[in-house]
């Protein structure tokens, strides 16, 4: 029973006729990402330590986890300060006498590749299970849906104490463990809005075209379920890398001989009340870059693809 | 004329967007005098309502408004804030559109009608109580008393509306701003609630400002008419005048695609609306629509006996206690050509009716033939054939899109998905269906939001042609549309029913608009058709007890043929049945030919 | 009523039928406690004898039953390093993590539910943004990370507060407490704000985004139109209808803390339950890690349960035999 209904905020309107020429979608999530100031730091920053962890065997001045370039001697030297080899430790050394710089490249490498490796993986598996959950409806729609509830009253850290307990330690490991701990969200997410596109009036148009189920959910569907995926995706990754940081500092994510930004953090731990803070410290601030980088991007992003600001 | 009790002079209020102050309303001028209605009619988008949030000054820090709107002596626009807020409620009292959103569902409706009385009134709460049940008395709601305990959740929509309207008079105000106040209701509840403020403003003495889109409910309420056009008002006059003799062609374009009930009476055919130019206000003629319905081949599409139930489920074992009988026992026929239309208010079983034909809904049982094939028993593949046989078209065109497609691709998938025509052949398709419905080919590689809501619909028509359909099922396809957009897709459909000979099932809840493009109509009510027969029959000779009240209730765009209403105050009746109700079989009385009334006790009961 | 309580006892139930055979099987799969409990020197014969004492050679289905029937009894095994009830050791430490939890959820309601409706209400202000650019830093900043530079800054430093342990208690209800002396806040302050941090970011969001949305509502400015004061529009209208909602989210949060006390625990050297389970899990003191695990599912089914029933009490719009959300 909807007429024809004036709101206040549709004072656009009037101005419809002068619509934009023929924009995508994307060039317009793009655009309005880029013209977010807080956004485009975001995104720069990101961008930044993401090629930095990339370039890291050529930019980094020595190769943190080859034992044979670290100098005993050198340990736990102050930031700036000169080693025995006559190297320059930019931000100071380990007890190990390891290069922080170089470690921190490295182990930006490995936060960046296990929060994106189980992002993608927990994303697939969800998105999956969504869809075949919203698809099927009925009884296995709803244990579906009430095993992701169940899990989700679960905090992600316990579930990823559990994994990691019977597992033990290694980057496949706690691969494993944090898509065990993320899918639910994705499974979440994609059945809602599955279940909203699906009751909407373009489906039924699709369907009463003859169009069939597998088009419709693929090519109708599931596009119009990317935007809060993106969103949940971006807010996921931040807090993946942030998970495994925490698993690896408590000594039960990485191994130590794969260190990550969240183990040089545990390693510095002991030096800190003597007063050789920088051993934590700026592993620590590298972290936080790179969360609060992509925590400003998901957040823009989630004003950006409000479906109630589409239109 | 007495002292105005509101006037507003050279009123402008302009939004901020991006940045940039842009006038949403120009340079409005008009006056309520006491105890006078007076309506402010327009489309979306003319400013009406943006007038009265500038009158009660709601619209927030993105608005500003200039000019003069003088109340009891008082300047509204320069008044403080706080002066501001003791006449808002109190001296002019506000209701909205949604009934269904208007209330806080966390509060019980006495606090809500409480915290009025007393913020003006200083009353304590037990004198407020005491006053607030007299004043759910005073809208009509039966044992107000006890159901001041209640939240809004337990109120139907119209009952929600005589609530509000109950907080807006609480203070008795001098006046009363009604902002589309029985649009999202049912026909015969708006009756009802436009009943209802013309009483109560006879017993409270109060005026009345009333903002509507509706030619009809103008002319059924006002005294006086202000007809706006984006954010200008283009004429000012009694309604009598504005409809016998509008003066400015706007005027007179929209009152000429304003459907009215009983205009068609001696018409043998469906009408095209009369076009006119909103320049000039000349109007044009439009052809009279060709004799298109098949009587010499088999109909088109046979619906026998159908039923269709949702089954309610409670508990842990999800256990059906109940079904809603959406539609039971219909049985009808559509032949090449013809318009039929279904016609109910919301809740009837219409538009599950047309879902189950195209089994967008699966039904219960009963048998639905589309081109000779059964459509209940058809395969997957079965399927899609009879489907591009029939296809559909939605309410809503800004949700029958899909977003994320270019229009051209969108029209041009069926016919690539069923393998009907390569791409480029498509492409060539997509063209001239454009053409067809009254669009450039050029715009085929836009995306749906750079459409306005008719143009949206001109692509839905065009894309449910592209398969070369013989039956368009139609659901509420023009409702959602603005009165003037609404003619042009009518006649449009009008057009295509001759070029095609299109079977049109015409589902809407909009009588005026049924009587103007149907052969034949079927009238529902609970999930039953409770009368069928051709138009002119069932709109002369309205049989069933039904049929009459929803006539009675339209409001009809014509102040000279304002009558005396005798509206019950019933509910709308739900088809909510306990599981294991076995529903009666119906029989059908013929009353004249072809025209068919069902025999049942709801004969008295309605 | 009755049959939502029977449904979610049952839920409960298969919830850790499901998490016990889980982390049973798992745990059994994994590693030999036996290594753990024997010193590197003992013979075959000892080894013999604990594999026969500890029941680990029979086959694993056995084991659970032994297990589960022991549990439903309330016996939840021997701690493999301490020797002592796993249910005792646990239970010892438990108070300890909920009062650090406890302290932390209402350090996050008290600051973040004002702040979040200061920053709903006026969105494009400075002050609003600020408070956003601050709830978006603790929702990046690591837990652990953080605590270690409030150490740093505020026991290494400025000497203000002491950096471990858990200070004097107070016996209430013969639960020790510390947040009835002086050195009890003093030594929980840092650690219970640490643990807040992220939770604060979190409700001062949620209360924004709510906010926000419930002002844009029909009602709100109905509320307006009927010349209602924008304090009780506020207090009444707005408020309500924003804090509803947030008690589930209160419910799911408390378990949180509680599960990333694990955390703060280690780095405060807190004697609270997560300390406990970290170090159980790097020597696979199986019992310790089941017990842990069924005493907080059972805890958080019960948390929910009470989240739920709360909720319907609140919200005259939940009804029982509709099924929760």
């Amino acid at each position: 029973m909807s007429q024809p209904i004036e709101k206040a905020a549709s004072v656009h309107a009037g101005m419809e006729a002068a619509a934009s020429p023929a924009s995508s979608p994307l060039r317009r999530v793009v655009v309005s990402l880029l013209g977010d100031r807080l956004a485009l730091i975001g995104t720069i920053v990101v961008g930044i330590l993401v090629v930095v962890a990339v370039l890291a065997p050529v930019l980094a001045p020595q190769n943190p986890y080859d034992l044979a370039q670290l100098d005993i001697m050198d340990g736990r030297l102050a930031p700036g300060e000169q080693g025995i080899s006559g190297m320059t430790y930019l931000l100071g050394t380990d007890d190990q006498g390891r290069d922080l710089f170089s470690a921190i490249l490295y182990g930006l490498r490995t936060s960046i590749l296990v929060g994106l490796a189980s992002a993608a993986i927990a994303l697939a598996i969800g998105t999956s299970i969504g869809l075949l959950s919203a698809y099927a409806g009925g009884r296995a729609d709803a244990v579906l849906m009430r095993i992701v509830d169940i899990q989700l009253s679960f905090p992600a850290i316990l579930i990823a104490l559990i994994f990691l307990a019977i597992l033990g330690q290694g980057v496949d490991k706690i691969i494993i463990a944090l898509v065990v701990t993320q899918w639910a969200y994705y499974a979440r997410t994609v059945r809602g809005s599955a279940l909203v596109e699906s009751k909407r009036a373009y489906t039924d148009a699709a369907r009463s075209l003859a169009l069939s189920d597998r088009r419709i959910i693929f090519r109708h569907i599931l596009p119009n379920c990317v935007p809060p995926l993106i969103v949940v995706a971006t807010m996921r990754v931040a807090y993946a890398i942030m998970l495994e940081a925490t698993l690896s500092f408590l000594g039960i994510g990485l191994p130590v001989t794969e260190p990550s930004l969240g183990l040089l953090i545990s390693n510095g731990f002991e030096y800190l009340l003597s007063g050789d803070y920088w051993i934590s410290f700026f592993p620590g601030i590298t972290l936080l870059l790179l969360i609060v980088g992509i925590n400003l991007i998901g957040d823009a992003l989630r004003d950006i693809l409000n479906p109630r600001r589409e239109g | 004329m007495t002292a105005p009790i509101l006037s507003i002079s050279g009123l402008t209020t302009a939004f901020k967007v991006d940045s940039e102050w842009r006038d949403v309303v120009r340079d409005v001028s008009f006056s309520i005098a006491a105890r006078e209605t007076v309506a402010v009619v327009g489309e979306s988008g003319s400013g009406k309502s943006v007038t009265a949030m500038s009158i009660m000054r709601l619209l927030g820090p993105n608005a500003r408004s200039t000019g003069n709107i003088e109340f009891e002596g008082h300047d509204l626009l320069s008044l403080p804030a706080k002066e501001m807020q003791a006449i808002r409620g109190n001296r002019i009292g506000m209701i909205f559109q949604e009934p269904m959103t208007s209330l806080n569902p966390v509060l019980k409706i006495g606090d809500q009608i409480t915290e009025v009385l007393m913020q003006h009134k200083g009353l304590n709460h037990t004198a407020a109580m005491t006053e607030a049940a007299r004043l759910l008395d005073k809208v009509r709601i039966p044992s107000a008393k006890a159901r001041l305990n209640e939240y809004p959740m337990s109120f139907s929509g119209g009952m929600r509306q005589r609530v509000v309207i109950a907080i807006a008079l609480a203070c008795e105000p001098r006046l009363l701003i009604a902002d589309e106040p029985t649009t999202a209701l049912d026909v015969t509840i708006q009756a009802q609630i436009l009943e209802l403020i013309k009483t109560l403003q006879r017993e409270e003495g109060m005026s009345v400002l009333f903002i509507t889109h509706d030619m009809g409910v103008v002319a059924e309420i006002s005294d006086r008419t202000v007809v706006m056009y984006r954010g200008e008002v283009v004429e000012t006059d009694t309604t009598k005048h504005i409809f016998r003799d509008a003066a400015h062609p706007y005027t007179r374009a929209l009152l000429s695609a304003v459907p009215q009930l009983g205009s068609m009476i001696g018409e043998p055919r469906p009408l095209r609306f009369p076009i006119v130019d909103m320049a000039t206000g000349e109007v044009q003629p439009v052809p009279r629509t060709a004799d298109t319905v098949r009587m010499d081949a088999e109909p088109i599409l046979k619906v026998d006996k159908l039923v269709t139930r949702f089954p309610v489920r409670k508990g842990i074992l999800r256990r059906t206690v109940g079904n809603i009988h959406a539609v039971e026992d219909v049985s009808f026929a559509l032949r090449a050509g013809e318009t039929l239309s279904l016609v109910g208010e919301s809740g009837c079983g219409k538009s599950t009716t047309g879902r189950s034909i195209i089994r967008l809904t699966d039904m219960t049982s009963g048998t639905v033939e589309i081109g000779g094939r059964n459509v209940a028993r058809a395969g997957k593949g079965e399927l899609a054939d009879i489907r591009r046989n029939a296809q559909m078209i939605f309410q809503d065109p800004y949700e029958s899109l899909n977003p994320r497609i270019r229009i051209g691709d969108a029209i041009a998938e069926p016919m690539i998905a069923h393998g009907l025509l390569n791409g480029a052949q498509a492409r060539q398709r997509v063209g001239s269906l454009l053409e067809q419905v009254g669009l450039s080919p050029s715009m085929a590689d836009r995306f749906p939001h750079e459409f306005s809501g008719g143009q949206r619909q001109r692509v839905c028509i065009a894309r449910a042609l592209a398969l070369d359909p013989k039956l368009i099922v139609a659901d509420e396809a023009v409702s959602a549309l603005d009165v003037s957009i609404k003619a042009q897709v009518i006649n449009l459909m009008l057009d295509l029913q001759e070029q095609l000979g299109l079977g049109y099932l015409f589902i809407s809840h909009d009588m005026a608009v049924v009587e103007r493009i149907s052969h034949r109509v079927a009238v529902m009510y609970m999930g039953e058709i409770v009368e069928i027969g051709p138009r002119h029959a069932v709109f002369e000779n309205p049989a069933h007890a039904y049929t009459r009240k929803l006539m009675a209730a339209v409001p009809i765009a014509d102040p000279e043929r304002r009558r005396v209403r005798h509206i019950s105050n019933d509910e709308i009746r739900s088809p909510y049945h306990n599981a294991g109700y076995l529903p009666s079989e119906h029989f059908y009385r013929e009353v004249g030919e072809q025209h068919f009334v069902l025999v049942d006790s709801l004969e008295t009961a309605a | 009523m009755s049959s939502y309580l029977l449904s979610r006892l049952f839920q409960t139930v298969v919830t850790l039928f499901v998490m016990s055979v889980l982390v049973f099987v798992g745990l059994y799969m994994v590693g030999n406690p036996v290594d753990v409990l024997l010193s590197p020197m003992a013979t075959p014969a000892e080894r013999l004898e604990i594999i026969r004492a500890f029941g680990l050679d029979r086959p694993v289905w056995e084991q659970y039953l032994v297990f589960v029937s022991n549990a439903l009894q309330g016996d939840l095994g021997n701690s493999f390093i301490f020797n002592q009830p796993a249910r005792h050791l646990i239970l010892q430490r438990l108070p300890a993590t909920l009062e650090l939890a406890f302290t932390a959820l209402a350090m996050g309601l008290v600051l973040g539910i004002p702040l979040g409706i200061w920053a709903g209400l006026k969105p494009d202000s400075f002050a609003s943004k600020s408070v956003m650019a601050f709830s978006i830093l603790g929702f990046s900043l690591p837990t652990f990370w953080i605590g270690l530079v409030m150490i740093m800054v505020f026991s290494v430093q400025l000497g203000w507060l002491p950096a471990s342990g858990r200070g004097d208690t107070v016996d209430l209800f013969g639960v020790p407490v510390s947040f009835l002396s002086l050195d009890g806040w003093s030594h929980l302050l840092l650690p219970a704000f640490n643990l807040a941090l992220f939770k604060i970011s979190l409700i001062i969001r949620l209360t924004r985004a709510g906010v926000m949305e419930v002002m844009q509502l029909d009602f709100v400015r109905f509320a307006r139109a009927k010349g209602i004061s924008e304090k009780r529009i506020l207090r009444v209208h707005v408020l309500k209808n924003t804090l509803i909602p947030l008690i589930t989210v209160i419910g799911l949060e408390l378990g949180s803390l509680i599960a990333f006390a694990v955390v703060t625990e280690t780095i405060f050297a807190w004697p609270g339950m997560g300390k406990l389970i970290i170090d159980a899990i790097s020597v696979l003191d199986r019992p310790v890690i089941l017990a842990y695990l069924m005493i907080t599912v059972v805890m958080f089914s019960v948390i929910n349960l009470l989240v739920d029933i709360l909720y319907s009490i609140v919200d005259p719009r939940v009804r029982f035999e509709g099924g929760s959300r």
